[in-house]
């Protein structure tokens, strides 16, 4: 699914439908809401959601942002933005829209009964298992040309709109100015929403909130010394938010993902997941399933000089800890040559289905790419590889790495140490652990701590790279040959483990 | 640690205090005083690891390498730790160099270090329950109770339970009678797996014990042509060092079995390598091819060898009774009569009993004033050969000259003469 990206899918039956949004090469690079039909047909089917629109109307001529963000599980209905009728006065907002899939039929969502017909709807991000609720925002004009975001809740069974804050009593104090709901962050009843306040502009203040209808909203606790923190997923019951903010406890004082259980004695509420990439910030996007033992989320390195692309992971956490998402694919054996940057967009409450975007190698370069994984269930809440000895143990030992691609035992620049009990260490100016397996033709990884972003091993992680070793010498799939570090007897030269290394 | 002292040191954080906390990593340089086991002239280049590692040790840090080069004891003022060397544990297997001792019985055998390579721990098989090894230097000891020949397998296995295994040959002599003449059984046994070397002493003045042990092959002299070094069953060449400590008189006959000595078809022969005149001699006195014993004398010992030859090893026994075979002596009987030649030939330890094969001649010779023993009794037959079954010997009745004078009678083998007489006729 090239240039697209899938922000919610279900499977019926033996049919995914995916939602997102894909840029529109063929009409100026405008951004179409789509629906996307995965039968086993390569490509998959790619419908473009209505505009609902009549020509010569301003809203119309809304050419980026389009996106349909959600799809009810049966796949009977569909939260999207879409060029309407009810577009705002500018004309250059999309107009929020709940959509029937089959036929597809807007089924449009009424201005805020309150506000202005500026303040029409803006953006659906979430709906209800049976459609009825959509949590989204709307721009409310507060007059004197400013616009601000307010999360909102539809009813479209009654019609009530109801804001998520009342109005205006947060207005120009704390967090309440501008707000955002989490794609895809309400409960499956549509009975509770997350989302973000913001005080204005940059992120980093931003403060998560929980509202659950009836009772309101509150702001979720953030970490130990944290200022800021943002949800990204909730659990189907409404209970469980996974989140990221950032913690004094954290050695570098940077962000760290976790979950908060509303239901939980106070005080244990939070359960701190880590970090899986320490060289890498978290970032929007991510699941978590139902009963909430395995969260989806995703971290972005650094690159420079601007404007470039950092590399993008995306890691799951279950019990047992983080992985990267590529490894669980490489691992169930999925066709993964030609993909990297995966960035998850969201996950279904039974952790079966992942979908977001990537890059896709298309001969010449890499493209952005709509994917959804499918995976058996439980496969990633049970998933836990482990390490197991070597069977061809020629790897074991420490082999030098250099910068310049010339390896030089003496002098190295970085060390790659394989252990005949199939863990790696990977030691220079950033450090990475984890399991490896050696067939004699091919090596694989299973990073389990990351500190150095996409640098090292941990790229295509879980793939299995040929190499080939011959003596002291270990040719890598690019061809850099790596030189064994050895010492004479008695030397302290080579490497060495604090313990027993099997 | 490389080469050129530069070190890299990791730290992986515990995810249950300080999830990714303390990973990361020091870079530096150090220099390694492998006789003071100590690191010094710490520099650290990176350091993303907080307060651990290298950079925030105590006092002087010590680094010394173990015995079994896989190990390392570090550490600073604060503690030590231990670690393992990150090594293909192909290539780290124990290798085991062979040992030997010769033990006195009743006596406690001077300790020996067995070596080996990689090795964390010793272990013996297949030794009498008297020998031990200590598990961790591979000392052996024990006190020996029983003579013999033990060829013990010691088993090193290193630190990731990898083992390779070599020999130690324990030698323990037994002691010989004092007195006259004594027939020892010597340990060990040789060629291994046999009944042990029976020395058999003419007159023993002073006790001791004796010893056999094999001889490294590349230090023997050369055997002669016609002659091959035996091998045992596992591929040792059978050369041979005996001693005793007992003092003798006489000749001692040595007898080794050769059972599961492959020959080829040939001959086995115990060969004494005389030093004084520089050569070989073929000793051999016996060879029992029922029993696969193989006898030899001797008055000196060492250097010993078991070879193999392509020649049959013929003995023989004769002239009997009326004839004597004794040098210096002349056989007189009256010319023309018959005179019974009475002999027997044995052909690798067994009796020949077929006539072929076996020659006859006469030489005539000069009249020496010599001792004169009539022959008994005489026929009249003509020249014949032929085995008598019944008193399991040959009989060549000779019929003799009619020309008096002095006669050498000779009986030969295949190759050469076997036995022969001296007869004057009258």
């Amino acid at each position: 699914m090239p240039n697209g990206t899938v922000k919610s899918a279900t499977k019926v039956g033996s049919t995914i439908y995916a939602v997102g949004t894909w840029v529109n090469t063929g009409a100026a690079n405008r951004t179409d809401a789509v629906l996307w039909t995965i039968d086993g047909a390569n490509p998959p089917a790619q419908t473009a959601l209505p505009d609902f629109c009549t020509t010569g109307n301003a809203g119309c001529t809304q050419s980026l942002g389009l996106a349909a963000e959600a799809i009810t599980p049966d796949a009977a209905y569909i939260a999207s933005g879409a060029r309407s009728l009810g577009n705002n006065s500018t004309g250059n907002g999309p107009t929020a829209v709940r959509v029937a899939r089959s036929p597809l039929a807007n089924l449009n969502l009424t201005p805020l009964p309150t506000f202005t017909t500026a303040n029409n709807p803006k953006f659906a991000r979430t709906i209800s298992n049976d459609g009825s609720i959509i949590y989204g925002q709307v721009g409310l004009d507060l007059g004197g040309g400013v616009f601000r975001n307010r999360a909102v809740r539809f009813d479209a069974n009654t019609g009530a709109v109801t804001q998520l804050f009342p109005q205006p009593a947060n207005d120009g104090a704390g967090f309440s100015n501008l707000q955002a709901i989490v794609p895809r962050g309400a409960s499956a009843d549509g009975s509770v929403a997350v989302g973000s306040t913001f005080t204005s502009g940059p992120l980093v203040d931003s403060r998560a909130f929980r509202y659950v209808h009836g009772t309101g909203t509150s702001l979720i606790p953030l970490l130990a010394g944290g200022t800021f923190n943002a949800a990204f997923a909730i659990s189907g019951n409404g209970n469980i938010v996974a989140l990221n903010g950032d913690t004094t406890a954290f050695p570098d004082s940077t962000r760290e993902f976790y979950t908060f259980t509303a239901s939980a004695p106070a005080g244990s509420q939070i359960s701190r997941l880590g970090l899986p990439n320490s060289g890498m910030a978290p970032t929007g996007g991510g699941g978590i399933t139902n009963d909430g033992a395995v969260v989806v989320a995703n971290s972005v390195g650094s690159c420079g000089p601007t404007p470039c692309n950092p590399d993008r992971y995306t890691y799951f956490h279950n019990s047992h800890g983080w992985f990267n998402l590529t490894q669980a694919l490489w691992r169930g054996g999925a066709p993964l040559d030609g993909w990297r940057n995966l960035q998850s967009l969201g996950m279904n409450g039974e952790g079966t289905l992942v979908w977001g975007s990537a890059l896709h190698w298309n001969g010449s370069g890499f493209v952005p790419e709509a994917f959804v994984a499918e995976f058996p269930a439980n496969y990633l809440r049970d998933f836990n590889p482990q390490p197991g000895p070597v069977t061809d143990t020629r790897i074991v030992g420490a082999w030098a790495v250099n910068d310049n691609g010339i390896s030089d035992p003496a002098n190295p620049d970085g060390v790659i140490a394989f252990m005949a009990d199939g863990t790696f260490y990977l030691l220079g100016d950033s450090f990475e652990r984890g399991f490896y397996s050696f067939n004699g033709s091919c090596v694989a990884f299973t990073t389990l701590v990351d500190t150095n972003g996409s640098q090292g091993l941990s790229d295509d992680d879980g793939k299995c790279n040929p190499i080939s070793i011959a003596g002291d010498t270990l040719t890598t799939p690019d061809g850099e040959q790596l030189q064994r570090i050895t010492g004479q007897p008695g030397s302290l030269v080579g490497a060495w483990v604090h313990g027993d290394p099997t | 640690m490389t080469s050129s002292g530069k070190f890299f040191f990791a730290e992986d954080g515990d995810p249950a205090t300080a999830p990714g906390g303390k990973d990361g990593v020091e870079v530096g340089t150090a220099t390694w005083d492998p006789n003071a086991g100590t690191l010094t002239n710490v520099t650290i280049s990176i350091d993303t690891n907080g307060e651990w590692g290298l950079s925030d040790s105590f006092g002087t840090i010590t680094a010394s390498v173990t015995a079994d080069d896989l190990g390392l004891v570090f550490g600073d003022s604060s503690g030590t730790g231990l670690g393992t060397r990150i090594v293909d544990p192909a290539t780290v297997v124990p290798t085991v160099t062979d040992g030997a001792v010769q033990g006195t019985l009743n006596t406690p055998l001077t300790p020996f270090p067995m070596s080996a390579t990689y090795a964390a721990s010793f272990s013996l098989s297949g030794g009498p329950a008297w020998l031990s090894i200590d598990s961790s230097t591979g000392v052996i000891t024990g006190t020996p109770t029983g003579a013999g020949f033990f060829p013990v397998m010691v088993t090193a296995t290193n630190r990731f339970g990898a083992s390779g295994s070599g020999t130690f040959n324990l030698t323990v002599a037994s002691v010989t009678a004092v007195g006259g003449g004594s027939s020892v059984p010597v340990a060990p046994e040789v060629p291994l797996d046999t009944p042990p070397l029976q020395m058999t002493f003419d007159s023993v003045q002073t006790g001791g014990s004796a010893t056999v042990a094999v001889v490294d092959p590349e230090s023997a002299p050369e055997l002669p042509a016609n002659f091959q070094i035996a091998v045992a069953e596992g591929g040792t060449p059978l050369y041979y060092d005996i001693s005793t400590t007992a003092t003798f008189s006489g000749s001692v006959t040595l007898c080794f079995s050769y059972a599961g000595v492959n020959l080829g078809g040939d001959t086995p022969r115990l060969l004494h390598y005389d030093g004084a005149a520089g050569q070989w001699v073929d000793i051999t006195t016996s060879v029992d091819s029922t029993t696969q014993t193989l006898c030899g004398a001797t008055t000196s010992f060492s250097p010993f060898a078991i070879a193999k030859s392509p020649t049959p090893f013929v003995t023989v026994s004769g002239f009997y009774a009326p004839v004597s075979p004794l040098a210096g002596f002349v056989n007189s009987a009256k010319a023309g009569s018959t005179v019974p030649l009475k002999f027997e030939v044995f052909v690798n330890g067994v009796e020949k009993t077929e006539t072929s094969g076996l020659g006859f001649a006469v030489t005539p010779v000069a009249c020496t004033l010599s001792p004169e023993d009539p022959v008994d009794y005489v026929t009249q037959d003509s020249t014949n050969l032929r085995y008598d079954t019944e008193k399991g010997q040959f009989i060549l009745n000779w019929k003799t000259p009619k020309t008096v004078g002095c006669f050498i009678a000779r009986v030969s083998g295949a190759n050469g003469p076997l036995l022969s007489a001296t007869f004057k006729l009258k």
